[in-house]
C-alpha cells in the first residue's frame, strides 16, 4: 500500500470510562481530499490529536506513509486544530516563522515562501503587524499559512472556513485544491459545513458517538443513499402512466404544473423509487414509450441530508 | 523536504521563543535600566545631600558663669580648651558671656545659640535654641565637643588627676565577631545586607514564577497549545518556557549587576574629581587628594556595607539559588496555570504555593539577628526555603559544604517536581470547560496516562 498516507487499524481511546473512538479502521490515500464529519463529540478531535502525535491511541495500529508512527513524521504534517490561536506578544511573520522552525524548515527557505503565501492569500503588508491588531478573519489567514507554510505532505483542517468572509473563504479553498493538484498533498478536512464536503471532499468518513457509521467516496455515498431514487417531469395521460408504474415500482410523489393550458399541455414531476430489478436505463426506455418525458434526473442525497439520515438512524 | 528537527532543537526553538519575545519587551528592559538607576541614584543621595548640602552651622556660646571660657589678652573671651573644638567647615564656635536676642545672632550671621550656666556641671543638659535647626549630625558634634570640654574641666578640678591621665584611664569597649573556624570578621550590618538579598530572590522567585504562569495560561487561553503540541511534547514546551524565562531573570540579574558596578564606577570618579571631594576630605580631617569614593562610602553608616560584601560569591550563590529555587516554584506554577483557563480562576491556587516563601521570608527575617540559630540552619537546608534563607546567612559566611548540600537538595527537588508537573501539565493543557480535581492531578501524577507520541 506505497499511496496509503494514513491507515489506521483498530486505534481507539477512552478517557476514564468515556470511550472516545471505538477500534476504528481508516485509510486516506494520498493525493485525496478527506471529509471527516460527524456531529460534536462523535470522537473527531480525538482521532485528530491520535494522528498529531498529540497523544496516544489505547491500542490498535496506526501507520503514516506505511510505517508506524513516530515523531519525525510530525515534521511532515500541518495540523489546523479547530480550536486555535495565535500569539498575541508577536508580530505576524515572526509567529509564522517561529511554527515553521519548529517544523525543521531552515529559516530563509521559510522567509521565502512566506513572501509568496503572504501575496497569494493578500495579505503582503502584514509582516510587521501585531498579532493583537489582526481582525478574526485575519487571525485564520495567517493560521492557514502557518499551517501549510512548512510545505507538508498531509494536511488535517479542522473548521479553516470559520471565521472568513465568504471571498476569503473562496481564497482559502482555492489555495487548498491548488495544494492538492500541483503539490499531491493529501488532505483531511473536518467541518460541519456540508456545502464545502460536497464541494471538495473525494471521500467522507462520519463518526458519530466513537463510532465509524459511513464511509466512502462523497459521490457514491450521496447516491447510495438515494438509489433507484429519479425525478421525471413528463406530459401525457398521467391517470394511466401511474397506474401502469404503480405496478413495478413506486412513487414518492407527484405534482403538476401548467393545469391552465389545458390537460394535455400540463407538467408532472413525478418522484420514484426504482426496484433493484429495474434499473435507470430500462425504465427510461419504458418510460419514453408511455409518455412524454421532458426530464429525467437520479436523484442524489445533500450532504446535509446524509449527515442527518446516518446520525438519526444510529440514535434511537 | 525539510529535515526533522532534533528533541533539542525544538526545545531550543521554545527557549528562544520565550526569551526574546520577553526580553524586548519595553516593561522588561524599563525595569532592567530603572533598577541600577534608582538604587546608585539612592547611594549617591546618601553621600550627597547628607554631607553637601548641609548648611554651615554657627553657634554662639552664652556662657554665663565663665565655666568654659577665660578673657584673651585682647578682652574676647576664648575656650579653656581649644583642642575641644577642632575647625570644621560646617560648624563653627563663638563664646561670650551674653545671651543674644534672635535679631542680634542673625544680624551676626549666628544660626543658633547654645546657653549655660554652672549648673551644666550638675545637670549635664544645655539649651539649644536655633534659627535654623542644626542637623543631626551637627548637633551630635556639638555634643560630643561640649561634653569633652566639661570633662576636661571636672578633671582639672581634681588634683590627682590630669586630663591626659584620664582620657588613658576612659573605656569604651567594642565588640567585634570573629569566626573561629574561618577566621572572618562578621559585623552585625551583614545580616540585614543578606535580608536584603533574600528580598530579592524572595520576589524573583515570585515575580518570574508567575511569568511561567502567566505564559501557560496564555497558551491555553488563546488555543493556541494545540497547533504548538502537534510538533512539540508537551515536557519540551513547558520546559522551554521554564528555560526560557529563567534565562531572562538571569539576565535582568547580570542586567542589575554589570550596570551597578558601571553606574556605581562613574559615580565614584564623579564624586573623586568634584570640588565637594575637597571640602569632604578637610572636613574629615585628610590630607588633600588622599581621600577616595571608598573612603567615603566607608565614612558612611548606611553605606559601608557595600564595602563589606564579597560581591562574587553572593551574586554567584544568587544566581545559582535563584535558577534552582525558580524551577522549583516555577514547576508548581505551571501546573496551577495548566489547569485554569484564566488568571482570575489561579488566586485561590496560588495561596499554598505562596505560603512556603512567605514562611522562608518570616524565618530570613528572624535569622537575621540570629544566622546561625538551628531554625536559620535548618531552613537553609529545607528545598522550600532554603533560597531565602541561605542568602541572609551567606553574608556572614557558611561552611562550603553547607552550600553545596543545601542546592544538591534544591536542584534535586527541582528537578522531581519540573518532572511531576509536566504528567499534570499535558493532559491538563487540554482540557477546556472544565477544571481538573485535585484528585485527578495527583492520579496523573502517580499514574501518568499514555502522553504523547
Amino acid at each position: 500500500m506505497p499511496n496509503t498516507v494514513l491507515h489506521t487499524q483498530g486505534v481507539c481511546k477512552s478517557f476514564g470510562d468515556h470511550v472516545a473512538l471505538a477500534p476504528l479502521d481508516l485509510e486516506v490515500e494520498a493525493g485525496r481530499i478527506v471529509g471527516l464529519l460527524g456531529p460534536n463529540g462523535a470522537g473527531k478531535t480525538t482521532l485528530l490529536r491520535m494522528v498529531t502525535g498529540i497523544t496516544r491511541p489505547d491500542a490498535g495500529e496506526l501507520r503514516m506513509w506505511g510505517q508506524p508512527h513516530h515523531r519525525e513524521l510530525l515534521s511532515r504534517m500541518g495540523y489546523l486544530p479547530e480550536e486555535r490561536g495565535l500569539y498575541k506578544s508577536m508580530r505576524v511573520a515572526e509567529q509564522v516563522l517561529y511554527f515553521a522552525t519548529l517544523r525543521g524548515m531552515p529559516r530563509p527557505d521559510a522567509e521565502r515562501e512566506l513572501k509568496a503565501w503572504f501575496e497569494r492569500l493578500e495579505v503582503e503588508g502584514w509582516w510587521n503587524r501585531e498579532v493583537a491588531d489582526l481582525s478574526k478573519g485575519m487571525a485564520q489567514k495567517i493560521q492557514f499559512i502557518a499551517t501549510v507554510l512548512h510545505r507538508p505532505d498531509f494536511l488535517i483542517l479542522d473548521e479553516p472556513f470559520s471565521g472568513l468572509d465568504p471571498i476569503n473563504a473562496a481564497l482559502v479553498r482555492g489555495e487548498m485544491l491548488r495544494l492538492v493538484q500541483e503539490h499531491g498533498t493529501t488532505l483531511v478536512l473536518s467541518t460541519h459545513d456540508m456545502g464545502s464536503v460536497e464541494a471538495l471532499c473525494d471521500e467522507v468518513v462520519l463518526l458519530h458517538k466513537g463510532q465509524k457509521v459511513l464511509a466512502g467516496p462523497t459521490d457514491a455515498i450521496r447516491e447510495d443513499a438515494r438509489r433507484g431514487r429519479i425525478r421525471l417531469s413528463m406530459r401525457g395521460n398521467l391517470m394511466a402512466f401511474v397506474a401502469e408504474l404503480g405496478a413495478r415500482a413506486e412513487l414518492l410523489s407527484k405534482t403538476t404544473r401548467g393545469e391552465e393550458l389545458g390537460g394535455a399541455q400540463a407538467i408532472h414531476d413525478l418522484e420514484i423509487a426504482l426496484p433493484d430489478d429495474w434499473p435507470m436505463p430500462a425504465f427510461l426506455a419504458w418510460a419514453v414509450g408511455h409518455a412524454e418525458v421532458l426530464e429525467a434526473v437520479p436523484l442524489k442525497l445533500s450532504m446535509e441530508e446524509v449527515f442527518v439520515q446516518s446520525v438519526e438512524s444510529v440514535t434511537p | 523536504m525539510n529535515q526533522p528537527p532534533t528533541a533539542f532543537g525544538i526545545w531550543w526553538t521554545v527557549v528562544k521563543r520565550e526569551y526574546v519575545t520577553r526580553v524586548r519587551r519595553r516593561a522588561f528592559l524599563l525595569a532592567t535600566l530603572l533598577g541600577p538607576v534608582l538604587w546608585v541614584g539612592m547611594v549617591a543621595g546618601l553621600v550627597l545631600l547628607t554631607q553637601s548640602t548641609e548648611e554651615p552651622v554657627k553657634v554662639w556660646i552664652a556662657d554665663h558663669d565663665g565655666l568654659l571660657t577665660v578673657p584673651a589678652d585682647d578682652g574676647q573671651l576664648v575656650p579653656l580648651c581649644p583642642s575641644c573644638y577642632p575647625e570644621r567647615s560646617l560648624l563653627t564656635y563663638r563664646f561670650g558671656r551674653e545671651v543674644k536676642t534672635a535679631e542680634e545672632l542673625k544680624a551676626e550671621g549666628f544660626t543658633c545659640m547654645v546657653e549655660l550656666d554652672a549648673g551644666i556641671v550638675q545637670s549635664e543638659k544645655a539649651q539649644l535654641l536655633h534659627l535654623d535647626p542644626p542637623s543631626g549630625r551637627a548637633r551630635r558634634w556639638m555634643q560630643r565637643d561640649l561634653s569633652q570640654a566639661l570633662e576636661r574641666l571636672k578633671v582639672r578640678e581634681r588634683s590627682d588627676l590630669n586630663y591626659d591621665d584620664y582620657l588613658s584611664l576612659k573605656t569604651d569597649v567594642t565588640l567585634v565577631g570573629l569566626d573561629m573556624a574561618t577566621g572572618e570578621q562578621k559585623g552585625a550590618g551583614q545580616g540585614g545586607l543578606g535580608f536584603v538579598f533574600s528580598i530579592f530572590m524572595l520576589t524573583f522567585v515570585m515575580v518570574y514564577g508567575m511569568h511561567v504562569m502567566r505564559g501557560v495560561i496564555e497558551e491555553k487561553s488563546n488555543r493556541i497549545v494545540e497547533v504548538v503540541l502537534s510538533t512539540v511534547r508537551p515536557g519540551q514546551l513547558l520546559a522551554g518556557k521554564i528555560a526560557g524565562i529563567g534565562l531572562v531573570g538571569l539576565t535582568q540579574i547580570v542586567g542589575w549587576a554589570v550596570l551597578s558596578w558601571v553606574l556605581l564606577a562613574v559615580l565614584g570618579v564623579a564624586v573623586e574629581q568634584s570640588a565637594w571631594m575637597e571640602s569632604w576630605t578637610a572636613t574629615q580631617g585628610l590630607a588633600a587628594g588622599t581621600a577616595d569614593f571608598q573612603a567615603v562610602l566607608a565614612a558612611e553608616e548606611e553605606l559601608a556595607f557595600l564595602l563589606d560584601i564579597n560581591w562574587g560569591v553572593m551574586l554567584g550563590c544568587g544566581a545559582l539559588y535563584f535558577v534552582l529555587g525558580y524551577a522549583m516554584y516555577a514547576a508548581f506554577f505551571a501546573t496551577i496555570g495548566a489547569m485554569v483557563e484564566q488568571e482570575s480562576d489561579a488566586q485561590y491556587l496560588m495561596l499554598p504555593v505562596m505560603m512556603p516563601l512567605l514562611f522562608s521570608y518570616i524565618l530570613a527575617s528572624m535569622s537575621i539577628d540570629a544566622p546561625e540559630s538551628t531554625l536559620a540552619v535548618v531552613s537553609s537546608f529545607i528545598p522550600f526555603s532554603s533560597p531565602v534563607s541561605m542568602m541572609v546567612r551567606l553574608p556572614m559566611g557558611v561552611p562550603w559544604w553547607h552550600v553545596v548540600l543545601s542546592m544538591s537538595l534544591l536542584a534535586a527537588t527541582a528537578i522531581v517536581l519540573v518532572a511531576l508537573a509536566a504528567r499534570v501539565y499535558r493532559v491538563a493543557i487540554l482540557m477546556y470547560g472544565k477544571s481538573p480535581t485535585l484528585r485527578e492531578v495527583v492520579r496523573w501524577m502517580i499514574r501518568p496516562d499514555s502522553g504523547a507520541l
